[in-house]
């Protein structure tokens, strides 16, 4: 039953905190996928057509190469415009380049391309050199105009990319606010509800300890109130069932002390009748003699103690024990019949009459 | 209430491998680019096979690149395409041994036997069933060309170390005393049978000399365009695949085997239409009667032909 309400008090704290972190998960990992589309994208984008730049470079340098002697062999060259070919493609695929202002740029560099191949191809193999002046002229016009439309399509990709980046940026801080503050409030709300479980527990728990200590000071009037409907409700009953248990017995000590008390009470008012008898006779035959007097007095003075430590017994109210020897416990009568309430006793003042409480084990 | 902490449990867990499951998702690095070898299995000794520029060179590797993937999964090594410049190229290549086999014209296929001692293997037919060529002399329709005396004074294109674009004109001219003198034409040397062409439709050139296949493929996809044929020649092998004196019989036995047989399986067949043939037939030296024919005409003016070396002699009848 409490391990229930505590999973009724956590649960909702646990999902809290799991819907929280799958927010912040899901949130920064759409960032990261859209940091990635930036970088694989748009700077991706920048990066390739830097690159159909520099094929152009390459291919001028592969045939120079050729014309060169340096380079027996066609196949970086061809390698080198095949790559072109691809790069201007991978370019045309991208979701930048679909934008109207710059779709055009890249379709005249794809149109472009096949005629600088015509001319790389011609320029790779022709021996004539008037045909290769010529051939040279068409390649680099062919390179210039492929350069013209390339730089205007490097820039708008940059253009977009920072744009993009600096979107990014915004959504991120909004991001890191956002969380913040979702924190801040899953934080105190996780405050008050472990607060409130600290408080399910605590209370009753305080209660016990209270009532425990009443009853280690011997209060066994002492009720604990726990209404809940869980252990502490159970061991709150169960505390009480103590305390009446433990008073019924105390109750019960206390009329056999009283009983105790009268058969005393009754027999020792005979006896010390008939004592007192007893010394008015002597104390006539004595005549006017003082230390007869006196001694008369005193055995007096014992039987009166007598019968009011027997009448104190018959008003204890409870049993408060203290040491008549180490070891040996004894009833002390002055607490036992005290009331708690007031501090009046009923007992006599032992100093008056030099009366030693009664000894009871 | 057990069987709640169990379910609550297992949601856990579900959802932790989930969690793990989605945060693991990250991009993928571009792949590679990849080698321009097609590797039946990376860790064989690459085999090499060198191509001359006949027309497009783009297209043409493009071409053998597929014939060399197919034949890289036959012979079970890596088979690497090379481009050379020149076919004077080619044959170093192969004397050098820097590449294993060579696609080469018939000019060429006569050199390397002449030279290094390489051999013909086997030669592809196109769908039309052609399996050889001639070459051919040509000028614009509208031109006034109408003979190869004509010629003279005029530029004419040719392409350098082949049959059809230097040896015959050579000889042709050479017969007629217009070979490298005021009264010829002038040569243009240019790279493939296609620029000799596209030259002289574009009225760059005023004659040019080819294969008869490739103008006649220039032809059927340029129907405007009006040639006209001043000479032709005698028929001579198809480009073939060459290998040096030194091949191993059993490479060559597996060669000579993975190109007849391609025809008979799709991914031959496949292959095939890529390259451009429906088949390959076995060729010889002795198949090349009517260029040795050419070299003889030409016989003490081989140096003044601009042609290399001395010129290639005809093997014995019985040689292979």
């Amino acid at each position: 039953m409490l391990r229930r309400k505590l999973l009724i008090i956590l649960s909702p704290l646990v999902a809290l905190l799991a819907i929280t972190a799958v927010a912040a998960v899901w949130s920064l990992q759409k960032l990261l996928t859209d940091l990635d589309h930036v970088n694989t994208h748009a700077w991706h984008l920048v990066e390739q057509v830097n690159a159909l730049s520099m094929h152009a470079t390459t291919i001028e340098l592969e045939l120079h190469r050729l014309h060169a002697g340096d380079e027996q062999h066609l196949d970086r060259l061809i390698e080198s415009v095949n790559a072109a070919h691809a790069r201007a493609q991978q370019i045309g695929e991208n979701y930048v380049l679909r934008d109207p202002q710059v779709a055009s740029l890249l379709a005249s560099v794809q149109q472009r391309l096949p005629e600088l191949q015509l001319h790389v191809g011609a320029l790779a193999t022709t021996e004539d050199a008037d045909l290769r002046r010529l051939r040279m002229r068409q390649f680099l016009e062919a390179g210039i105009r492929i350069s013209h439309d390339t730089v205007p399509l490097s820039q708008f990709a940059r253009e977009h990319a920072k744009v993009e980046q600096d979107a990014l940026l915004r959504r991120f801080r909004h991001v890191v606010l956002v969380l913040t503050l979702l924190f801040l409030i899953v934080i105190n709300i996780s405050v008050i509800i472990l607060m409130r479980m600290a408080g399910v527990i605590l209370r009753p728990m305080a209660k016990l300890t209270e009532a425990t200590r009443q009853l280690g000071n011997g209060d066994f009037s002492y009720r604990v109130s726990l209404p809940e409907h869980d252990e502490f409700g159970q061991l709150g009953t169960a505390f009480n069932d103590l305390a009446q248990r433990l008073s019924e017995d105390e109750q019960r000590k206390m009329e056999v002390l009283q009983q105790t008390a009268r058969t005393l009470n009754h027999e020792l008012n005979n006896c010390i009748s008939i004592i007192e008898m007893q010394l008015q006779l002597l104390q006539r035959r004595s005549g006017e003699r003082a230390e007869m007097e006196n001694r008369l007095r005193q055995i007096r003075g014992s039987m009166q103690r007598m019968t009011s430590t027997v009448e104190a017994l018959l008003r204890v109210r409870r049993i408060v024990l203290t040491d008549y020897t180490p070891g040996i416990k004894m009833l002390d009568l002055e607490k036992s019949v005290r009331n708690e309430e007031s501090g009046d006793t009923a007992c006599p003042n032992p100093d008056a009459t030099d009366a030693k409480p009664l000894h009871m084990q | 209430m057990r069987l709640a902490r169990v379910f609550l449990y297992g949601c856990l867990i579900v959802l932790t491998l989930a969690l793990l499951f989605w945060l693991a998702r990250s991009p993928r690095a571009p792949d590679p680019v990849a080698p321009m070898i097609a590797s039946a299995a990376v860790d064989q000794p690459v085999f090499r096979i060198a191509i001359v520029p006949e027309r497009d060179i783009f297209a043409q590797r493009e071409r053998y690149q597929a014939l060399g993937e197919y034949l890289a999964d036959e012979i079970d090594r890596p088979v690497e395409i090379l481009t050379a410049v020149s076919y004077a190229q080619v044959i170093e290549d192969l004397a050098s041994r820097r590449v294993e086999a060579a696609f080469l014209g018939s000019l060429a296929t006569v050199l390397a036997s002449d030279r290094v001692g390489a051999f013909p293997v086997a030669r592809p037919v196109y769908p039309d069933g052609h399996d050889r060529y001639c070459s051919v002399i040509f000028v614009p329709e509208a031109s006034a060309i109408t003979g190869m005396e004509q010629l003279a004074g005029h530029r004419l294109a040719m392409v350098r170390t082949t049959f059809a674009g230097h040896l015959f004109p050579a000889a042709a001219l050479l017969k007629l005393r217009m070979w490298n003198t005021p009264q010829g034409p002038q040569p243009a040397w240019v790279g493939t049978h296609d620029e000799v062409i596209s030259d002289v439709a574009a009225g760059r050139v005023d004659a040019g000399a080819v294969k008869n296949l490739r103008l006649e493929a220039f032809q059927r996809e340029h129907p405007e365009v009006k040639l006209r044929r001043l000479l032709s020649s005698e028929l001579v092998p198809e480009n073939s695949l060459v290998l040096p004196a030194a091949t191993a019989p059993d490479r060559v036995a597996a060669l000579r085997q993975a190109l007849m047989s391609m025809h008979e399986d799709d991914a031959g067949r496949r292959v095939l239409g890529q390259f451009g043939a429906v088949r390959f037939i076995p060729c010889a030296i002795k198949d090349y009667s009517a260029l040795y024919d050419v070299v003889e005409q030409i016989g003490a003016d081989w140096p003044n032909a601009q042609l290399p070396g001395t010129p290639p002699v005809r093997p014995a009848a019985n040689a292979p």
